[in-house]
């Protein structure tokens, strides 16, 4: 009888030592889909974040040919495209960087504001137009790459996956902020009207 | 079946009808669905009321996909296969219209050139604007650049749609 029983507890602890090692093996999974999907998720706005520094130059072009005097707004604009495209930083040291370019995208717009015939310019309302949707797609990789973030880091900072995180070395990511109104802005879009007035990114 | 446009886009009402069960467990359900054509094909994404079924459903690995407002995500269900296409759609502008009281209770689905909503029941032509005009108001809260990674640009297409 003292035979069968040890035998059951021996069985019953195997049983539970195999539980918890599909448990591991899960939530260990499950931290490795998760962090990939931020990586993949960061790619993306890297790809829009460079689509929107690859406009800057050809809307600098167009403002010139209108405002050659007011260089002091396109270096600094120029400026805060290279600090902004420079590679190697984490999402927040990017949104910082961003920032600037916006600010200094604002001032840009706020020069062409003076110029009515720089307004009209059909170049100039497309590289406009191309901006703003860019912002756009920043805005919804944004978000994408946010909610992966959130989730990774519920899971790294809740019990008992905590415990794992720990184990392995899965950790926080950062979340990628913005204090640009335009990139922070629901996207818009318009039908049929023609095109949709586009929103200057502001300061 | 009812057809005709709302808002310049072609759009349907019908109801399903489907019986379960046989002989005197013989029953007919019915439900109201109304459709709104989609000028490009999209992934599908399906928006749910998160009642009790969808808990059930969620515990047992049922998708739900989480966004940036809690009132959102304890009023909706989203599913689908196209994460990123699904957090572009879902946005704060449109989050932001499901969370009025018109869209309460409401089951919305993009599936292909096809935007619809159902609800148990019988055709309700009462209900028929206010659900059409909570399907417009999905489809144009949807980004441009989801459309143009979709093979249509609706700066550049001056037959569709809406506010018209």
């Amino acid at each position: 009888v003292n035979g069968i029983a040890a035998a059951l507890i021996v069985i019953v602890i195997v049983v539970l030592v195999v539980i918890v090692l599909i448990w591991a093996v899960a939530l260990y999974n499950g931290f490795v889909r998760l962090r990939n999907l931020v990586q993949e998720a960061w790619r993306q706005i890297d790809v829009e974040l460079n689509r929107r520094h690859d406009l800057i130059p050809n809307l600098v072009e167009t403002v010139k040919g209108y405002a050659a005097h007011e260089r002091g707004v396109f270096d600094e604009v120029s400026q805060a495209r290279a600090a902004a495209s420079g590679g190697g930083q984490s999402p927040a040291q990017q949104a910082a960087s961003e920032n600037m370019l916006t600010q200094a995208l604002g001032r840009l717009f706020a020069v062409a504001e003076a110029y009515p015939v720089l307004r009209a310019s059909e170049n100039f309302q497309q590289l406009q137009l191309e901006l703003t949707n860019t912002e756009d797609r920043i805005a919804a990789g944004r978000r994408f790459y946010n909610a992966n973030v959130r989730a990774l880091n519920t899971k790294v900072e809740s019990f008992p996956s905590n415990i794992i995180a720990h184990a392995f070395g899965f950790v926080r990511a950062e979340y990628f902020e913005t204090d640009d109104p335009a990139v922070r802005a629901a996207p818009q879009v318009s039908f049929g009207d023609g095109p949709a007035t586009p929103g200057a990114p502001t300061a | 079946v009812l057809r005709g446009a709302f808002e310049g886009v072609p759009a349907v009402s019908f109801t399903y009808r489907w019986t379960t069960g046989s002989g005197r467990q013989r029953t007919t359900h019915a439900c109201h669905v109304v459709v709104l054509d989609l000028p490009a094909f999209l992934p599908t994404v399906q928006l749910t009321p998160d009642g009790l079924g969808a808990k059930l459903t969620k515990a047992v690995g049922g998708q739900d996909i989480q966004f940036e407002s809690d009132d959102f995500n304890r009023a909706w269900r989203v599913e689908s296969r196209d994460l990123p296409v699904a957090h572009a759609i879902v946005n704060p502008r449109l989050m932001e219209r499901l969370m009025r009281s018109d869209a309460s209770g409401e089951s919305l689905r993009i599936e292909g050139t096809s935007i619809l909503s159902w609800a148990f029941g019988a055709t309700d032509t009462g209900a028929l604007a206010r659900r059409l005009g909570l399907l417009a108001a999905v489809v144009h809260a949807i980004p441009r650049h989801v459309w143009q990674d979709h093979g249509y640009d609706p700066m550049t297409d001056q037959t569709i749609r809406g506010n018209s």
